[in-house]
């Protein structure tokens, strides 16, 4: 009797305490996880059925999320591409947060099972499903630039710059849901809407200050730039020329610009940098800093796309541009000798442009197109017996390749600055704290 | 071996082994019994005694370990035999979630007994246990008292010829005590056998005709209630209109034979005397069968060994 | 997309009603575990009673009563049809019904996994329904009844059942049925719930296309064709001048289905043998088919019309009793859409018929298997189809029953859950612990396998021969043996499922429901007497 007492006492001791010792490392967990940015509603959008499912599966969830995505995995084997999305929702519902489940399953079905589809219109639908599913990341999870950036990444790449892309684009700019399709620009086409996202992910970035984790920071901040210049370049490409054309490859160019005066956050002053200066502002810069500005132009082939989209917005561009396509069109439908016509048109141009321009000279699409041209303007005349032109079009335009000189290996070496020694980080707090009392 | 015995053991022996079948309790020790048509027997002892034991092991409920009981000339294992037997057990054991109608349907069924039989049977003894106006109410809202009414209708169900009770007075209040010794005695009235068994001595002290007494296992005495109750060195004289001089007369009679008069003619003790002397006398020489002094007079079994 | 997938080289076998012989098979298996088990109850008897003479004597009576009780089973119709009505009345007043309210839970949100695409829909809907259903209706089922048997043990209820002249068997028979009248009850509410469910969720396209139950006619095996190497297959390919079981590898993990080459001389034969007199009053019969292709080149993506490309199919049809073509049509396949073919109906006059399909599109390939191209013969409702479904449901339920008063019979009531959800899960892993125990699955036993989880070896080189691993590969050879055994006793339970069916849109064919009762009653009829056998001979009070 005494003792069964005793025990129910030292029972009801034990879980009083381990009960405030839950209290207390539950309080600690919440705390440390506010700290650091953990806690569910500081990741963003709080879904209630994942909480809900979450906590039926309470300490299983990993379990759980095993079992869905070797069930994700069959399913893809066994192509059973209707039943895969369920499966992947479920497992981001139980993993929210996390970045791969997202990525990899937005890629999956964008990427690898639409290529299991042979119509266009089927494509599209995947490509669609995987994008959807990107977004639903973005909304899940805030302030994930990589998540932001990557919804960019389908829009561009994968509309943009697939095979089928004519076709693509073309259900694009048909799109009827707006909410899909419709960039902040008023323009329902994908590079438009990539462009948005390309820039939300580095608004995200320039607010917090942090770099993205998939790649370098300068290469990840071109794409706004890049998402207008392929706007540009596709318009051409499908034959659209003039005005419209023109303005695309300003926006482009000044895109680039703006990028360049700007540049990335970088939390070491020293890394700071931009990738263009006013003559002045080179001149302050030290031998180390020039040494990585040019890598990183190098890195975004920075000069070259510059260069590219101030070139391709002249009028002669353009006329060119649009005769050349002219040409091709008409070779294709079988009407020579306008092609003949449009050819002879477009080359003083294109002569003009790439005399003055000797970044486009050495772009080796350029090289590639002029030679394209060139050749099926010489079968052309054959075609019809005319008599062949005494010099090619392009005749010492090029410089073929046996010509380009080959620096010996110990130039490459000659004038090579030393990159910045990484310092220490209580040297480099050092620095920082005497840089603050010279501002005092 | 009487045609008129209803139960009959032979060396009914009941171990009980744990998981390993190493030998925990000898519940029954090597027990011989004969019950007769139309008696009520009761197996008295104390709490684990072996009188449960003897009851489940008579309805199959258990296995003997050795030996082997004859319930209405069959094996206890036998299903047949339960055609014609009703039981009480010490709890009344019922769905709780049936009412009093359903339960006595349910059993009834049980029995194969034909619907409209059925319904006069359930009718008849729901009057007869008074649960008239309890009828449609389920059994979880029982008390004990109706609880234990209910399982005297359903023991009833089949009107059997050999009642087993388990503990029937357990949890009555006196009223209920003694409606039920009215019920046991006019089960007997009606032919049926009775055997019950119960550690309330005072309640069955009246309505046995023959007990055996179980103690650790063992049979420890067995017979008529009148017979183990009577006092044989005693005389007890209960005389009416009797005149002083007679009365002084029997006094220098006694006062002759150097009598002490208490009173007058045979008194009897109480059961629970006896019962208090068997277990003394019990514990006092384990394993030996209590033989009350009597002259002239043998037990009515054969003494056992119980090896 | 039409086809449903059957991995099997011959799914005609399907709608093919179960070999006469099965019942006696089903006899010798159970007389030869019928020895096994009395020797093995001779043995306990034996070791209780120390006596060889005596265990025998009981164990012989003990049978010869239980096959008399067995055989007069019948005779206890009304006893066991109180005790079925106990039950059903145990889990009303239980108030199990209120589960039915769970059920109608996932319903909310079910919408939020809807697949937008309406080939994904049904298939999605109908895996959900039936999933629901299960869900609930099998842990249910397991609980209520593993804890029935031993709350009556151990409330001591049951002792006023068995001194009434009830026969054990009766008692877990009556049980049984109780609880599955229960069970279908639940079942028919949530299926009629989950029918209009299904009715409102699905919408128009899907209800056109998929809200039915095609009857196909599959390809059988030809008596007269075999191929190089002496099989007979209801499909077969020509490649290399002569007929074989397998086309072109095209190296997909998935390999259900084969490869021709396109604009080559390789084709695929399907040969079909049917009634034609189904198709008198006819005049076309829709021929289904659902080919996957696969490119090795692209050709120009932008030429026009290079959306919708494809390659190109020829069907012949050709009548195996003359040798004729009787029909032929060129189309164009597309990966994972489906083709219908309309042939006249007088084609199939002879009712053998061989349907040979070549790729006519250069350096592609089109892939096809046994199950992708059928007649369609019939087509019947949907919701025909969904009861016949919710009835191999109800076989889950009663095989799972059975499984679970058997082994109440000796288990504690929380052990037998235990017990019974194994049972279930171990059902599941069927193929994946034959595959072990006949090695086809890699990775060795329970002990070899954890040694390579822990020391991350790879599963194709042999363990390294130390003294441990030697002691650990024999202790797994034993280990082996008893999951060989266990592999063979628990029930295959994925043979027991036809939602597949029902989401693609095809009926259940009465000769598997057949072949699935059949299973499930021979499973349980000998589980039930081993059931009873263990009842009628243990003490029910302590």
């Amino acid at each position: 009797m005494n003792s069964s007492r005793q025990r129910k006492i030292a029972y009801l001791l034990a879980i009083v305490v381990l009960f405030t010792g839950i209290i207390g490392v539950g309080q600690w967990i919440q705390w440390s996880a506010d700290k650091n940015g953990l806690a569910q509603k500081s990741l963003g959008k709080v879904n209630p059925i994942s909480g809900t499912a979450q906590l039926v599966f309470m300490g299983m969830r990993g379990v759980a999320v095993t079992f869905l995505w070797h069930e994700a995995i069959e399913l893809k084997k066994h192509e059973r591409w209707f039943e895969i999305r369920p499966v992947l929702e479920s497992i981001t519902l139980l993993q929210p947060n996390f970045v791969n489940p997202w990525t990899f399953q937005a890629w999956n079905m964008a990427y690898n099972i639409c290529a299991e589809w042979e119509s266009v219109p089927d494509k599209y639908h995947w490509i669609r499903e995987g994008i959807d599913f990107m977004k639903n990341a973005v909304e899940t999870n805030k302030d994930k630039t990589d998540m932001e950036w990557y919804v960019g990444w389908l829009y561009h790449n994968r509309f943009g710059m697939s095979d089928e892309k004519t076709f693509l684009r073309d259900m694009f700019r048909n799109e009827t849901d707006d909410n899909f399709a419709l960039a902040q620009s008023g323009i329902k086409d994908n590079f438009q809407v990539a462009y948005d996202w390309f820039g939300q992910a580095n608004d995200t970035i320039r607010r917090l200050q942090e770099p993205p984790k998939s790649k370098g920071i300068m290469p990840f901040m071109t794409y706004p730039a890049l998402a207008k210049s392929y706007y540009a370049d596709l318009m051409q490409q499908e034959g659209t020329f003039g005005e419209k054309t023109k303005n695309a490859w300003r926006a482009g160019h000044n895109e680039w610009l703006e990028f360049g005066r700007e540049g990335g956050p970088d939390k070491d002053e020293d890394l700071k940098l931009r990738l263009e200066y006013s003559p002045e502002e080179w001149n302050k810069l030290t031998d180390t800093q020039r040494y990585w500005v040019d890598r990183y132009r190098g890195v975004v082939n920075y000069n070259s796309w510059k260069k590219r989209t101030a070139t391709e917005s002249t009028d002669e561009m353009q006329e060119a541009r649009e005769a050349f396509y002219n040409a091709e069109k008409d070779r294709k439908e079988g009407n020579y000798k306008k092609a003949i016509a449009e050819y002879e048109k477009a080359f003083p141009l294109w002569r003009q442009v790439m005399e003055r321009d000797a970044n486009m000279r050495e772009d080796l699409t350029t090289i590639e197109d002029s030679q394209k041209y060139e050749r099926n303007y010489l079968r052309l005349l054959r075609l019809l017996d005319q008599k062949l032109p005494a010099t090619r079009p392009f005749e010492g335009l090029f410089k073929p390749a046996e010509e380009t000189p080959i620096a010996p290996a110990t130039d490459l070496k000659r004038d090579e600055p030393k990159p910045i020694e990484p310092k220490p980080a209580a040297e480099r707090a050092e620095a920082k704290s005497k840089d603050a009392a010279k501002k005092e | 071996m009487t045609t008129d015995a209803v139960i009959e053991t032979r060396n009914l022996t009941k171990v009980y082994r744990d998981f390993w079948g190493r030998k925990k309790v000898d519940a029954l020790k090597s027990l011989n019994l004969t019950v007769q048509r139309g008696e009520i027997f009761g197996l008295l002892g104390p709490n684990g005694s072996g009188k449960t034991t003897s009851i489940k092991l008579l309805l199959g409920l258990l296995f003997p370990s050795n030996g082997e009981a004859l319930v209405l000339g069959k094996p206890a294992s036998d299903v047949a035999k339960n055609e014609r037997i009703g039981y009480l057990p010490e709890e009344s054991y019922l769905y709780r979630f049936l009412n009093a109608e359903e339960t006595l349907d349910f059993y009834g069924r049980l029995f194969d007994i034909s619907g409209k039989e059925r319904r006069k049977r359930i009718d008849s003894l729901i009057q007869q246990v008074g649960l008239n106006r309890a009828r449609k109410r389920v059994l979880k809202e029982y008390s004990k008292g109706m609880t234990r009414r209910i399982g005297v209708a359903q023991a009833l169900i089949n009107d059997p010829e050999l009642i087993l009770l388990d503990e029937p007075t357990s949890g009555l209040d006196p009223l209920g005590t003694r409606e039920m010794k009215d019920l046991i005695r006019s089960l007997r009235d009606e032919g049926k056998t009775v055997v019950l068994c119960s550690h309330l001595l005072a309640d069955v002290q009246d309505v046995c005709d023959r007990i055996a007494i179980l103690h650790q296992g063992e049979l420890k005495e067995l017979g008529r209630v009148s017979d183990l109750l009577s006092i044989q060195d005693m005389t007890e004289i209960k005389v009416g209109g009797l005149s002083d001089e007679a009365k002084e007369e029997i006094r220098q009679v006694v006062a002759r034979h150097n009598g002490n008069l208490v009173s007058m003619g045979h008194p009897s003790t109480t059961l629970e005397d006896l019962f208090l002397k068997i277990i003394r006398e019990s514990e006092a020489h384990p394993g030996r069968r209590y033989l009350p002094e009597r002259e002239g007079e043998q037990p009515t079994e054969p003494p056992v060994s119980s090896n | 997309m039409f086809a449903m997938v059957i991995e099997t080289t011959n799914p005609s076998l399907l709608y093919s009603m179960p070999h006469w012989s099965l019942p006696f098979w089903w006899i010798g298996t159970v007389l030869i575990l019928s020895v096994f088990g009395f020797a093995g109850a001779l043995l306990l008897t034996w070791l209780k009673t120390h006596s060889a003479a005596r265990a025998f004597q009981l164990t012989v009576k003990a049978l010869f009563e239980g096959l008399i009780e067995i055989v007069t089973l019948p005779a206890g119709c009304s006893r066991i049809f109180a005790l079925a009505k106990l039950s059903f009345r145990e889990a009303i007043r239980r108030r199990i019904l209120y589960v039915f309210f769970l059920f109608l839970i996932p319903f909310l949100f079910a919408g939020w996994y809807l697949p937008n695409s309406p080939e994904g829909q049904l298939r999605f809907l109908v895996a959900f329904v039936n999933g629901a259903i299960s869900w609930l209706l099998i842990p249910l089922s397991v609980f209520l009844v593993s804890m029935s048997l031993p709350t009556d043990i151990q409330q001591h209820t049951i002792y006023t059942v068995v001194t009434k002249p009830v026969r054990r068997l009766e008692i877990l028979v009556g049980r049984i049925l109780g609880f599955m009248g229960i069970f279908t009850l639940v079942l028919l509410i949530m299926g009629g719930v989950g029918l209009i469910y299904l009715r409102g969720q699905s919408d128009a396209t899907v209800r056109q296309s998929q809200w039915t139950a095609r009857v196909p006619i599959y390809a059988t095996a030809p008596e007269d064709v075999t191929t190089a190497n002496e099989l007979k297959l209801p499909l077969m390919f020509y490649k290399k001048g002569q007929l074989q079981a397998q086309g072109t590898n095209v190296g997909k993990e998935w390999a259900y289905r084969s490869h021709i080459e396109g604009a080559t001389s390789d084709s695929a034969h399907w040969f079909f043998q049917f009634d034609p007199s189904q198709f008198q009053n006819r005049e076309e019969v829709p021929v289904e088919l659902t080919f996957d292709i696969f490119k090795t080149t692209k050709g120009d993506p932008t030429r026009p019309g290079a959306e919708e490309s494809g390659v190109w199919c020829l069907l012949r049809f050709v009548d195996r009793k003359t040798g004729e073509t009787v029909f032929d049509r060129t189309f164009r396949v597309n990966n994972n859409r489906g083709n219908v073919v309309y042939v006249p109906a007088k084609a199939f006059a002879s009712g053998n018929v061989e349907v040979i399909a070549q790729c006519l599109t250069r350096n592609q390939f089109l892939g096809m298997a046994p199950a992708d191209l059928y007649l369609l013969a019939d087509e019947r409702t949907f919701e025909g189809n969904f009861l016949k479904g919710l009835v191999t449901i109800w076989l889950k339920i009663l095989l799972l029953t059975c499984v679970a008063v058997t082994a109440s019979t000796f288990l504690k009531g929380f052990v037998t859950i235990l017990f019974t959800f194994m049972v279930y899960i171990l059902g599941f892993f069927h193929d994946f612990m034959i595959g072990i125990v006949t090695g086809q699955v890699r990775g060795g036993g329970p002990l070899e396998s954890s040694i390579r989880l822990f020391t991350q070896n790879n599963q194709v080189t042999d363990l390294d021969p130390n003294f441990f691993n030697r002691i650990a590969l024999g202790v797994d050879m034993l280990l082996l043996e008893l999951m060989r055994a266990l592999a063979y006793i628990i029930p295959n339970l994925t043979l027991l499922d036809t939602a597949e069916f029902v989401a693609s849109g095809f009926d259940i064919p009465w000769a598997l429901l057949l072949r699935n009762a059949l299973f499930v009653i021979g499973y349980v009829v000998p589980v039930v007497i081993f059931g009873y056998f263990v009842f009628k001979n243990r003490e029910l009070a302590a």
